[in-house]
C-alpha cells in the first residue's frame, strides 16, 4: 500500500512543471531509484551525499534533538531540493525561471492579477 | 748576638761554677793553649758576664698564638678562645693490647683452648701457649700448627670450631672453574591477529543517538518481559510484525521524504501565491474608505471529485493549515457517491487524505481537541466517525439502520465536549425531525434522541393522544459557545428553535425566522447573545436570543447558501449566495450593506455553497457546486479592529468584541425605544 502511494506521489512530482528529475538514494549514498540518466544520477548522488551529511551533522551538533528537514540549493540555472528521510533521501532537480528572486518579496514584480471587489470576475 | 744558655733557676750559680769548673777543667786540660775565642765573639764586661738572665721553662707552647678570638653571636662580640698548647712530637703505634680488651680476649680464647686442652694432656703446653698467644701471628701459626693435632683430637670432644687464620706465607687458595654453558635463546612468534583501522566521529549527536537507542532497547526488553507470560502465538506474530516494520520503515521514511519534496516543488510552483498569502496587503484599501477586497489565492480541485459539489467545509483547529471538504450532492435526483477530502495549504495541488464514501456527505465536523476524529453526516441518514490516524479508507464507526440512523439526510453534525465517562460524543440533526446524540462507547456508536422537532411545538409523550405530530425537518443547528446545553435548531419551515439539552420536550423559545428552510444558524464567537441565520429566502438575519425579532436583516437578492462569523471580530461575517458572490459584512463599518461583494464565480457556471473563515490566517475558503474550493485573502479593511482614541491604548480580546456588539445593539434599541 505504501509503495503504491509513494509511486503515485513521485509521478505527481515528476509531472509538475519545471521538474527535471527525481533521485532516491539510500543511507549509503547509492541511488535506488531515478528518473534521470545513469551518469547524471551517479554524479549527483556522489556529490550531494556528502553535502547532506555535513549539513545534517551541523544541525544535529548544535542540538542533538533537532534534525534536518530539507535543504535547497539554488543556483543560477536551476535548483536542487533535498529531503533527507532518515533511511534515505530523495531529491528533485527543478528548473525555474529566475525573475528577480533575490529581491525582497514585497518589492519583486508580482504576477498580474485582478482584485475582486464589486463586480469584477476572475474566471 | 745574645748568648742563649739554658739554666735552671735555682742553681744558676752552681751551674756557672760547674761550667766554670768544667771550663776550668777543660782549660786545665788544654791549659797550655789558653782561651780560644772566636773572632766574632761578643766582648762583654765582667759585670755583664755576671749579669743574671732569668729563663723560665713552662709547659706552654710558645708558638701557639695567644690572641685568637672568635665571634660569639650570642653576645655579639669577639671572645678569646682557648688554644691548644700541646704539641705532639713523636707517635709510635705499638702492638700492645690491654688484656681486658676484646681482641685480647679473642686471642686468649684462641690460645686459651689449646691452653685448656693442653692442661689435660701436658703441663708444658699452656706455658708455651700463653707466650705464643702474645707473640706475633707468625709464630702463632707455627705453634698453632703443632697444637692443631692435639686440637683436632681435642676438638672432637669440644664442639667449638676454630677458624683458620690465613697468612700471606703459607696460605694458598685453589679454585677451579667449570664450563659455562653457552646461552641460547629460543622464542616463537605467533601470527599477529588481523588488524583493521577504524575511525569514527563522536559528535554530540552521535552520542545522543547511541543513548536513545540504548533507551529504546531497554524499553523493548521491558515490554518483552511483560509480554513473555502471555501466549506464545502472539509472540510469533509480533516477531513477524517487527520484521515487516523494519522493512516498512524504509518505505515510510522515503514516503516522508517524497512528501516533503512534493511540498517543496509545489511551493516553488505556487511561490507567488504563497508570498501573497503571507505578506501581501492591499494598499489601495486606504483609499477605499469602507470597502475591502478579496484576493484570490489557491484553488483546490481534485480529479475524483468531478461532478460533486462541496457540501461542507471545516478547518482543523489544531493544524490551521489543514481543512476538510465534504463532497456530495444537493440534488435529490442525482445521488451518487461522496468524498471526504483533506487539503493542506502546504500542498495545494493534491489532497493529504481522501476517503471515498458510498453516499454523499452533507456535513462534517472536526473534533476540537482530537483533531484526527472527524464526524460526518451523510445524505442517506448515516453518521460516521473517521479516524485520520488509522490506515484504511473506512470509517471507524458508522451508524446503521439498527443503530438508529436517521431516515432522512443529516444536515449538521457537531462534536461536543467529552461526557462524564470521557467518551466522545456528537450531535446530529436531520430532516426526519430528530436531534440525536451519538456517543462513542468503546467501539460502538450509541445514540440517544435528544429532541424531536414538530410543527406544533415539542411533543410531550402521550399527552396529545391520537393526534399525530407533524414532524418538522431540522436543517441546521449550532451549539452555544459558552453555555453548553443551549443550542439552536433551524427547521425546514423557516423557524428557529432555541432548545436545551436537558429539556427534551420543550423548546425554550421559537423564532419565526424565514419563509423558507433555514440553511445555517450560527452563534457569534464573542457575544453570548447574538446569532445569525440565513435561508434560501434571500435573507440573512441577526438575532439577539432574548428578543423575538431579528436585529438586522439583509437581503442579498439571491438564495444564501451559507453564512459564517469571523473568528477575529464580533461584527464581521461573510455569506455566499448561489449567484456566485461572496458577501463580507462588517457591522461596525456599515450596518446596511456588505463592504465587499466580489463575484467569485460567473452566474451561470456555478453556485457557491459553503464558506468558512480560517481561525488564524486572514483567508476564507469558499466551496462551490463544481467541487472546487477557492481560497481568498481578506484585505485589511475587512479585518479592521476598532481604532484607538488618542491617548488610549488599543484593547484587544473578546471583551472588546462583546462591547462592540453591545454598542451596536444599544444603538439599535435606542431608536426603537424612542419611536416606541
Amino acid at each position: 500500500m505504501d509503495l503504491a502511494e509513494v509511486e503515485e506521489t513521485l509521478k505527481r512530482i515528476q509531472s509538475q512543471k519545471g521538474v527535471q528529475g527525481i533521485i532516491i538514494v539510500n543511507s549509503e549514498g547509492i541511488p535506488v531509484k531515478t528518473t534521470l540518466d545513469n551518469s547524471s544520477t551517479v554524479h549527483y548522488a556522489g556529490l550531494i551525499h556528502q553535502l547532506v551529511m555535513k549539513a545534517r551533522s551541523t544541525v544535529r551538533d548544535i542540538d542533538p534533538q533537532n534534525d534536518l528537514t530539507f535543504l535547497r540549493v539554488r543556483s543560477k540555472k536551476n535548483e536542487i531540493m533535498i529531503a533527507p528521510g532518515g533511511w534515505g533521501f530523495s531529491r528533485g532537480v527543478h528548473t525555474h525561471s529566475d525573475t528577480g528572486r533575490e529581491q525582497h518579496p514585497t518589492q519583486r514584480p508580482r504576477r498580474p492579477r485582478t482584485f475582486l471587489s464589486g463586480d469584477k470576475l476572475i474566471y | 748576638m745574645p748568648v742563649t744558655d739554658k739554666s735552671v733557676a735555682a742553681s744558676v750559680r752552681k751551674d756557672d761554677e760547674e761550667r766554670v769548673d768544667t771550663v776550668d777543667r777543660w782549660d786545665e786540660s788544654h791549659h797550655g793553649k789558653g782561651l780560644i775565642k772566636p773572632p766574632d765573639q761578643l766582648e762583654l764586661t765582667e759585670a755583664e758576664l755576671k749579669e743574671e738572665f732569668t729563663r723560665i721553662l713552662t709547659a706552654n707552647n710558645p708558638h701557639a698564638p695567644a690572641n685568637i678570638v672568635l665571634y660569639n653571636s650570642k653576645e655579639c662580640c669577639y671572645k678569646p678562645t682557648v688554644v691548644e698548647q700541646m704539641i705532639v712530637h713523636f707517635v709510635v703505634e705499638g702492638s700492645l693490647l690491654h688484656q681486658d680488651s676484646d681482641e685480647a680476649r679473642r686471642q686468649k680464647a684462641k690460645g686459651g683452648l689449646p691452653e685448656e686442652t693442653a692442661t689435660f694432656d701436658t703441663g708444658a703446653g699452656p706455658d708455651e701457649a700463653k707466650p705464643e698467644t702474645l707473640d706475633t701471628p707468625a709464630d702463632d701459626e707455627g705453634g698453632a700448627g703443632e697444637e692443631d693435632r692435639p686440637d683436632s683430637v681435642a676438638s672432637k670432644t669440644n664442639q667449638k670450631k676454630e677458624a683458620k687464620v690465613t697468612n700471606q706465607f703459607d696460605y694458598s687458595e685453589r679454585a677451579c672453574q667449570n664450563l659455562n654453558n653457552p646461552h641460547r635463546q629460543i622464542g616463537c612468534q605467533p601470527e599477529p591477529p588481523p588488524r583493521s583501522n577504524f575511525s569514527s566521529l563522536a559528535n554530540q549527536w552521535v552520542i545522543y543517538d547511541a543513548y536513545m537507542e540504548e533507551l529504546q532497547k531497554q524499553e523493548r526488553n521491558k515490554e518483552k518481559q511483560k509480554a513473555a507470560p502471555s501466549k506464545k502465538d502472539p509472540d510469533n506474530t509480533k516477531r513477524a510484525v517487527v520484521s515487516t516494520d523494519s522493512h516498512g520503515h524504509d518505505i515510510s521514511k522515503v514516503r516522508k521524504a517524497v512528501k516533503i519534496i512534493e511540498r517543496m516543488v509545489n511551493q516553488n510552483t505556487f511561490d507567488e501565491i504563497a508570498q501573497d498569502f503571507k505578506y501581501y496587503e492591499d494598499d489601495s484599501d486606504e483609499f477605499r474608505a469602507q470597502e475591502g477586497t478579496l484576493l484570490p489565492l489557491w484553488k483546490f480541485q481534485y480529479d475524483q471529485a468531478k461532478g460533486l459539489s462541496v457540501t461542507a467545509l471545516c478547518w482543523n483547529k489544531k493544524y490551521q493549515d489543514l481543512f476538510a471538504v465534504g463532497m456530495g450532492s444537493y440534488d435529490f435526483n442525482k445521488q451518487e457517491h461522496g468524498l471526504l477530502v483533506f487539503y493542506s495549504l502546504k500542498n495545494t495541488a493534491f489532497p493529504e487524505y481522501s476517503y471515498p464514501t458510498k453516499s454523499g456527505i452533507l456535513c462534517i465536523d472536526i473534533h476540537e481537541q482530537h483533531s484526527y476524529l472527524v464526524a460526518v453526516g451523510f445524505y442517506d441518514g448515516c453518521v460516521a466517525v473517521y479516524n485520520l490516524n488509522k490506515e484504511g479508507m473506512d470509517a471507524v464507526h458508522k451508524s446503521t439502520a439498527k443503530t438508529g440512523k436517521h431516515t432522512d439526510p443529516v444536515w449538521q453534525v457537531r462534536w461536543q465536549k467529552d461526557d462524564l465517562d470521557n467518551n466522545h460524543n456528537f450531535y446530529s440533526v436531520s430532516s426526519d425531525g430528530r436531534v440525536a446524540s451519538w456517543t462513542l462507547v468503546k467501539n460502538e456508536l450509541v445514540f440517544t434522541d435528544v429532541i424531536k422537532l414538530s410543527l406544533n411545538g415539542a411533543m410531550s409523550e402521550g399527552t396529545e393522544g391520537s393526534q399525530q405530530p407533524i414532524i418538522a425537518c431540522g436543517t441546521a443547528f449550532d451549539f452555544h459557545k459558552e453555555i453548553d446545553y443551549l443550542f439552536l435548531v433551524g427547521t425546514g419551515e423557516g423557524k428557529i428553535h432555541k432548545c436545551s439539552k436537558t429539556y427534551s420536550s420543550h423548546f425554550l423559545e421559537t423564532y419565526v425566522a424565514h419563509s423558507m428552510a433555514v440553511d445555517a444558524v450560527k452563534w457569534n464567537h464573542f457575544h453570548p447573545k447574538v446569532f445569525i441565520s440565513c435561508s434560501s429566502d434571500w435573507t440573512i438575519k441577526i438575532w439577539d436570543h432574548t428578543i423575538n425579532t431579528p436585529i438586522f436583516t439583509f437581503d442579498l437578492n439571491a438564495a444564501v447558501g451559507d453564512v459564517s462569523w469571523s473568528p477575529y471580530s464580533s461584527t464581521v461575517f461573510s455569506a455566499v449566495t448561489i449567484d456566485g458572490t461572496v458577501h463580507v459584512f462588517d457591522l461596525n463599518i456599515n450596518k446596511y450593506e456588505a463592504i465587499c461583494q466580489p463575484a467569485v464565480m460567473a452566474k451561470k457556471k456555478g453556485k457557491l455553497t459553503r464558506v468558512e473563515f480560517n481561525p488564524i490566517h486572514p483567508i476564507i475558503i469558499v466551496g462551490d457546486d463544481r467541487g472546487y474550493v477557492t481560497s481568498l485573502k481578506l484585505s485589511p479593511n475587512l479585518r479592521k479592529k476598532p481604532k484607538a482614541k488618542k491617548g488610549q491604548e488599543l484593547a484587544t480580546g473578546p471583551e472588546v468584541e462583546v462591547a462592540k456588539m453591545d454598542k451596536l445593539l444599544s444603538l439599535l434599541q435606542q431608536p426603537e425605544n424612542s419611536t416606541a
